[in-house]
This record gives C-alpha cells, structure tokens and sequence, in this order.
C-alpha cells in the first residue's frame, strides 16, 4: 500500500477540525456554545503552558496565578471601571499577566526543577492569598461579577449572545494557534526543544539557557493571560479559586500530550469530561488527581503522543 | 521588657518546632529516596484532621498523649502506602514524573480529607487548654508549647542518634549520600525506602498533630504548610537534616517577631522572606555550587 | 599563543585535580593530553570552558582573561567543546543538533516569528557534509551508534566556528576501525579550518599519530610535554602511562 505523505494527511486534518470549528455554532445549543468556548480557552491557556513544559522543559504548578490576573483584569476594567471595551480589557489582562510573567520568571528561572516547581506554585499561592487579603477590593471568597463586554457596538455578553462570544473566542483562538506554530517553528524554538533535550550543551553552545527559559516563561504568562480574559466574560464571574487550579491546565497538557496540538486536544476532551463528570458527582478533585497519578504511570505521552505513536508504527510497518 | 520578648523567642521556637518536624521528614525523604514528597503537607494536614477526631473520642485525659502517637502512625502507615503503591514505580523516572505523580497524589490526599471530614474547620483544643499556664519571667506561658518543643528537641536528638550511632541508620545514610554503591553494597534498598517513608510520613502526622490543639484543622493547611517547609529548605538547603534545623528556627523566630511587629504582613512575611532569600542566597545556606546560568 | 593557562589549582576536598598548571597552546596545533585515570585531564578541560571555576590561577584565550566566565560566555568567544559522553540532544534529528549550534553562531536564537532560512540550513548542512552525516541527517540523535553519537557531539562543537575546540575523548569506546575514521575525518577539519585543538586522548597511538604537542599529566600536574618523539623517549612518561593501555 502506498504510504500517504504526512504532509497530506496534516493538511487534511487541519481543513477539517477547522470547518468543525467555524460550525458548530450552526448546529449547536447555546449549552454547547458555552462547553466549546470554554475549552478553546484552556486550549489557549495549554498551549502557553505548553511553550514551557512541552518545548523547554519546563514544570510549573503555578500557572493559574497568570490566569486569574488576566481574569481578574478584565472583571476589574469590565466591572469595577465600567470601560465595556472588551479588546481594552482584554490588553489590559495581557499586559498585567505578562508583566507579572516577566517579573515571577526572572526570579524563578534561576532554578531546577524542583525549586522551580516549587517557587511557581508559592507564587500562585501568594496571589490567591493576596485576593483574600484585599477582600474589600476583589470581593474576596464571593469574587467579582463580570459585567457585559462589548466589541464596538456589539453586545458580546456570553449569555445573551453565545454565538457572537464563541465566534470571538475562536478568533484569537486561530490567532494564538498561528503565533504559536511561528514560534514554535522559528529559531528560537529550536533553542527551547534544544533547552529541554539537554540544557547544559546548550550553555556550551553559547546560549544564555536562563535567559531563554524566561522568554519561554513570559510567553506563557500571555498565553495563560489571554486565556484568563477570555475565561471572565464566559463564566460571568471571578472567584480566588482561579489562582489555584494549575492542575487543570497541566493535566490537560498531560492528557493531550506535549506535542504542538496535543494540548489543544487534551483541553477539549479535558473540558468535555469535566463538565460530563461534575455534573453527576463532587468528587472532581479527587478524580482529578487519580488521572493525573494514572497518566503520569501509564500514560506518560499523553492520549495523542501515545496515538501517533501507535499511528507512526502502523505507517511504518505498512511501507516495509 | 525581656520578658516580653522571652514569650516571643518561645513563639518562635515553638513554630520551629512544628517546622523542623515537618521540614526533616521531607528532607529524610528526599535524601534517601531522591523523592521531593510534594503531599507531605497532605499528611501534615491528615495528621491534624486525625488528632481533632481521636483528641475528642478520648474519654481520658491521662490517654491524651496517646492520640498524638496514634495520629501519627497512623499517617505513617498513609505514607507508606502511598510509598509502595504508586511512587516505587516512579523511582527510576526523571523528577517532572516524580511531581506529577506527587501533585496528583497531592490532589487525591485534599480531596479525601474534604470527603471523609467535611469541609467545616474541626478543633480539639483540649490538650492545650488541660496544660494549663505557667510563668516564664513572671509572664503566663502556655505550658503545650513548651512540652511541644521538648517533644521536637527529644525527636530531634533521637533521630540524629538513630541516624549516627545505629547500624541501620548508617545504612541509611550511605543510601542518601549513593544510592547505586548503597544496593551494590547489599543493602536491601526495597525496604529501606518504606521505612524512610514510614518515619517521614510519621513526623509529618505528628507535626499536623501537634499544632492542632492551638489551632485548627483546616482545609487548605497543606499549600501553607508545603510552602513554610519549601522555605526552610531553601534556607537550610534540601537533603541536610541540620539545615532544616537552622532554617526552621530562622523562619520560627521571623515569624514569632514579624506577628507581633507588622501584623499586617502576618500573611505576606513568609513569602517576603522567602523572596528575599532567593535574591540575596539563591543556593540556600547549604546548597552546592551551580555553575550553569 | 591563542591560550595559556597560569598556575591553575583545583582542589576537590583533599584530591588535588590541578596543581599550578601551566599550559599553552600555538594556534593551529593540535596537543594531546594524556596520563592516567585522575590525572586532572577532564578537570583541566572543565576549568577552561568555564564549567568549573579554578581555586586559584588564571585562563587566557586570545589575551583575554576569561577565568571563570560563565560558560555561554566563553563558547561565544570562539571555544568549542565535546564530552566523554556525548552531549547531544538525544530526541531531535541530527540536522536539529548542527542547527541549533548554528543559530546560536548566526545569533538567531532570538528569531521568533522568522522560519528557518536558508542561511541557517545551508550552514548546518556544510558541517554535516563535513563529518559525513548528510545521509542520516533526518534520524534522530538517539538512534545512532556510539561512534556516530561521539562524532555528533565534536561536529556541533565544530558548527560554532571556534577557535579553539576541547575534545574530551573523541574516540573512547569506540572500535579500532571506526577510531581512525573519526580522528581522520577531525584532524582534516581542524587542518582546513586553522582550528587550535585540546584533545584529552586515552589511546597513545591515536596520540602519536596525530599530535602536534603532547602534555603528560599526573596527579594533577604536567609532569612532560614535548613533541610526539620527545615523549616517545622519555621513560619517566613509559613508566606513568605503563597502567594504561
């Protein structure tokens, strides 16, 4: 059997999941509106995420500091300001995470991975503490409502137009997927595989690794950023438990394995599933961390690392 | 005056106490078995949750100090479980495998705690309140806290003589300073490291057991905890049992002081401290040279 | 003299790996470093390339003190280096292994929404050429054999263009047969290019073949160093490396 060209078959896939994308809201409930929209979010948060643990190497358990700050922004200009332009929001949600992204990574780059692990996690707890200590201006336990963004004229509020509110995620959605595939592919993204493969030959190769972890290291606080903002109109509120819930994204990631759109699929199943099990038990957590113990022992490519390497051995064998 | 600032100096000591316990399991566990136990403010969290529960079942008073002992084994025994039933598959793997493992297990261990003791603070303030007051340079001083730092300091001492003048614990130390020479050398590595979990896993039980009787058992102690003992390790450095000693008591005596003094920053202080550390000291007092940027 | 070393001491507690080493290196020669297990050998090479800062003692490269510079900064002045085990990136191809040593020299690495361009593959694939990889250029560094894996390891320290390259035991645990390919294939680079080369070497035949200069080490010191027939003659060398080989 003639072997099909991989390139073929990723140019196929990509035709397809993006037609998928740009119809589901014909075809859909506003309730499956709201699932796809809030898993393209945690796709934009993975793929951030995985910037650094996928391509340099990078742990961190402390990721949804840069996501609640980029929330918490947007509820704060939204609802606190009553400036409704959600693009200001949104660039405003971008800059505050990335710039808390550059400060928390300059000093937490400095160390191997367990420190490293370690460090990021007191950092998203220093914030969730922060949001009780400042209770009379975020609201404290009770968080903040969101109030109705709007994009020029157009009321982009998740409920009254989940249409518009999807078609607007999926946008910078497409736009965080493209900038990711240039970085990924440029120069510099070799560095950080090259980083995460063996860090010390690539001192002696002349590169300052400190220096690009923390590149890697902001452009992840965007991406979680970004995503954070997109998340506030979505849900319609804030709470402090967004600064806590790092496992999500890395399970996610995990799930899909640290491939360029494994993460992109981990958030989709991951979201899906979330939702499908919360709604019949409360033992989410728990049931959190038995798939990441079980992942991480058997699973350790995650669903699509494990499906292309299965699908590379079939194709394989199919030539020979 | 000097009185005052007696009362303090015992504050902090009595916080270091609960810290050097915490801090020397997982530095135990980390030297030996090459295991940075991310849970262990899980099972320092399960230790008090455990202690508030017995604490109120026992009628006697007099049986008291029995419930500490119990709680703590009893997380021993939830140390070693978790020892042999998921992380003996994962020793051989690279450190991102072993926190993840760990965070999960992490995840499981709070969730469990909020379904099996709900999710409402428990208190069993009895032990301390049955101590009674006495006076330290004419000022009234809990006397829990003081038995609390004698029990560290006596643990303290036996485990350093457990670890330099008995056979085993000298077996135990050539594991943590080489493991590949330590198995080439007949020592049977596959029980070792249960039993390196069974202690860690006590002293974090008993260090959750201890502080109950002051305060509470809640959800959530265990990101604090985990994140106070990450800060003695940097100071003392990971892997030295005497570095967590001189660490907690640093930390101890900050925050005895810093309460007292700023008591806005009561909250923020251990990460100020911590950032601090790392912008002046970033190797720990102990650590060793890295040469890599 | 493109490098010299003064009086460098290190000690490791109480193993003294160098004591007041003086060395020096006439560009465009290659020179040997040989001498038992323990001799200071790789020592010598850390404390060159920065990975290890001297006790005491200084590096000059070009007549510049590069002491204890840190490593990146030293590999951008023109110093390559290999390992005795060699450092690769086991899961990229090995056109990805030159590469990224090329885009390093090239001062790409910044280059974020750029593609990979032809400057940079062009480049890469010289080396490759170079070192015979053109063929296997798309198998992934961990694949290949042992010999190849070691010969990996000195083509990327050859892509930066150096000046200078240490080579920590290009041929150890390699056959025979393939020895004299590899030390072929870098002794032709290191001719064409003008390049100075340190070689910590085990095999002595390999040494005399090839060396311009050969320094003898023990216990920390430099107990000999001459040319190839020099050493040759002296017995006090015969007797210290009789362990060996």
């Amino acid at each position: 059997m003639k072997q099909i060209p991989e390139n073929k078959i990723k140019k196929f896939f990509l035709i397809i999941s993006t037609s998928i994308f740009l119809i589901i809201p014909l075809i859909g409930s506003p309730y499956l509106d709201f699932l796809i929209s809030m898993a393209l979010v945690y796709a934009i948060w993975a793929l951030g995420y995985n910037f650094l643990y996928g391509y340099t190497g990078l742990l961190s358990f402390g990721h949804a500091a840069y996501f609640g700050i980029g929330a918490y922004t947007v509820a704060f200009i939204l609802t606190k300001f009553s400036i409704n332009s959600f693009l200001i929001a949104i660039l405003a949600a971008i800059v505050i995470s990335t710039l808390s992204g550059i400060l928390i990574g300059y000093l937490c780059v400095r160390y191997t991975a367990i420190y490293f692990a370690l460090l990021t996690l007191a950092f998203a707890q220093f914030f969730y503490a922060l949001c009780f200590r400042f209770y009379y201006i975020t609201g404290g336990s009770d968080g903040m409502h969101v109030s109705t963004p709007y994009l020029f004229n157009f009321n982009l509020s998740a409920i009254e137009n989940p249409i518009g509110y999807y078609y607007f995620t999926l946008f910078f959605f497409f736009i965080a997927v493209y900038v990711a595939w240039r970085i990924v592919n440029s120069p510099f993204g070799k560095i950080l595989q090259a980083i995460k493969e063996n860090t010390i030959r690539v001192e002696f190769i002349g590169v300052s690794t400190r220096k690009y972890k923390w590149y890697s290291f902001i452009l992840s606080t965007m991406y979680s950023g970004l995503a954070g903002a997109l998340y506030a109109p979505l849900f319609g509120h804030v709470v402090p438990d967004l600064f806590i819930i790092s496992a999500e994204v890395l399970f996610a990631t995990l799930l899909g394995g640290t491939t360029f759109i494994g993460p992109i699929l981990g958030s989709i199943v991951f979201i899906c599933a979330r939702s499908y099990i919360s709604a019949f038990t409360i033992y989410w957590p728990f049931i959190l961390g038995s798939l990441i113990v079980a992942f991480t022992l058997l699973f350790p490519s995650g669903i699509v690392g494990t499906l292309e390497k299965k699908i590379s051995h079939i194709l394989k064998s199919e030539v020979s | 005056m000097l009185d005052i600032i007696t009362t303090y100096f015992l504050n902090g000591i009595f916080f270091a106490s609960i810290l050097f316990l915490i801090t020397s399991g997982l530095t135990l566990i980390f030297s030996v078995a090459g295991i940075v136990n991310f849970a262990h403010g899980c099972l320092y969290m399960i230790g008090a949750y455990i202690a508030a529960i017995l604490i109120k079942a026992t009628p006697n008073p007099m049986l008291l100090p029995f419930t500490f002992i119990v709680s703590a084994l009893l997380v021993g025994i939830i140390g070693v479980v978790i020892e042999r039933g998921l992380i003996k598959w994962i020793y051989k793997r690279p450190v991102d495998y072993q926190l993840l493992l760990l965070f999960g297990v992490s995840l499981i261990l709070q969730d469990f705690t909020r379904i099996i003791f709900g999710p409402q603070p428990l208190s069993s303030s009895e032990p301390f309140i049955y101590s009674g007051i006495i006076e330290i340079l004419g000022r009234p001083y809990p006397l829990y806290n003081i038995i609390v730092i004698i029990v560290s300091f006596i643990i303290g001492i036996s485990l350093w003589l457990f670890l330099y003048k008995t056979k085993l614990g000298k077996y135990i130390r050539a594991c943590s300073l080489d493991r590949e020479m330590s198995s080439a050398l007949g020592i049977n590595t596959s029980y070792i490291f249960p039993m390196i979990f069974l202690i860690g896993a006590t002293l974090g039980g008993l260090s959750g057991a201890l502080i109950l009787p002051p305060t509470v058992a809640m959800l959530g102690m265990d990101a604090d905890a985990l994140i106070e003992a990450f800060v003695v390790i940097t100071i003392g450095g990971l892997g030295s049992i005497k570095g967590a000693l001189i660490g907690s008591i640093i930390i101890g005596i900050i925050r005895a002081f810093g309460i007292v003094y700023i008591p806005e920053i009561e909250l923020a202080i251990i990460y100020l401290v911590m950032a601090a550390i790392l912008i002046v000291r970033p190797r720990g007092l102990f650590g060793k040279e890295y040469r890599v940027a | 003299m493109i490098l010299y070393t003064k009086n460098l001491v290190k000690h490791f507690g109480e193993v003294k790996a160098l004591e007041n080493v003086n060395l020096s290196l006439e560009k465009g020669t290659i020179t040997s470093i040989v001498g038992p297990n323990g001799a200071g050998k790789t020592t010598l090479i850390n404390v060159i390339s920065g990975t290890i800062p001297p006790d005491k003692g200084k590096v000059f490269f070009m007549n510049k003190d590069i002491t204890a510079l840190l490593p990146y900064k030293i590999a951008r002045m023109g110093i390559g280096r290999s390992f005795q085990i060699p450092a690769i990136y086991n899961g990229l191809t090995v056109l990805d292994n030159v590469r990224v040593a090329i885009i390093s020299r090239l001062g790409k690495a910044n280059k974020i929404f750029h593609k990979i361009d032809k400057e940079i593959n062009e480049k890469a694939n010289e080396i490759l050429e170079i070192f015979g990889f053109l063929e296997k250029k798309n198998l992934l560094a961990q694949d290949l054999s042992h010999g190849d894996r070691k010969l990996l390891d000195v083509a990327i320290a050859f892509a930066l263009d150096p000046k200078l390259v240490l080579l920590d035991e290009p041929t150890s645990g390699v056959s025979t047969s393939e020895k004299n390919i590899i030390m072929n294939t870098i002794h032709n680079v290191i001719k064409e290019k003008g390049v100075t080369a340190l070689i910590v070497e085990h095999d002595m035949d390999i040494v005399f073949s090839y060396s311009n200069k050969i320094i003898v080490m023990h216990q920390g010191e430099i107990i000999a160093e001459g040319k190839p027939s020099q050493i040759k003659e002296d017995k006090n060398v015969e007797r210290i490396l009789l362990g060996v080989e």
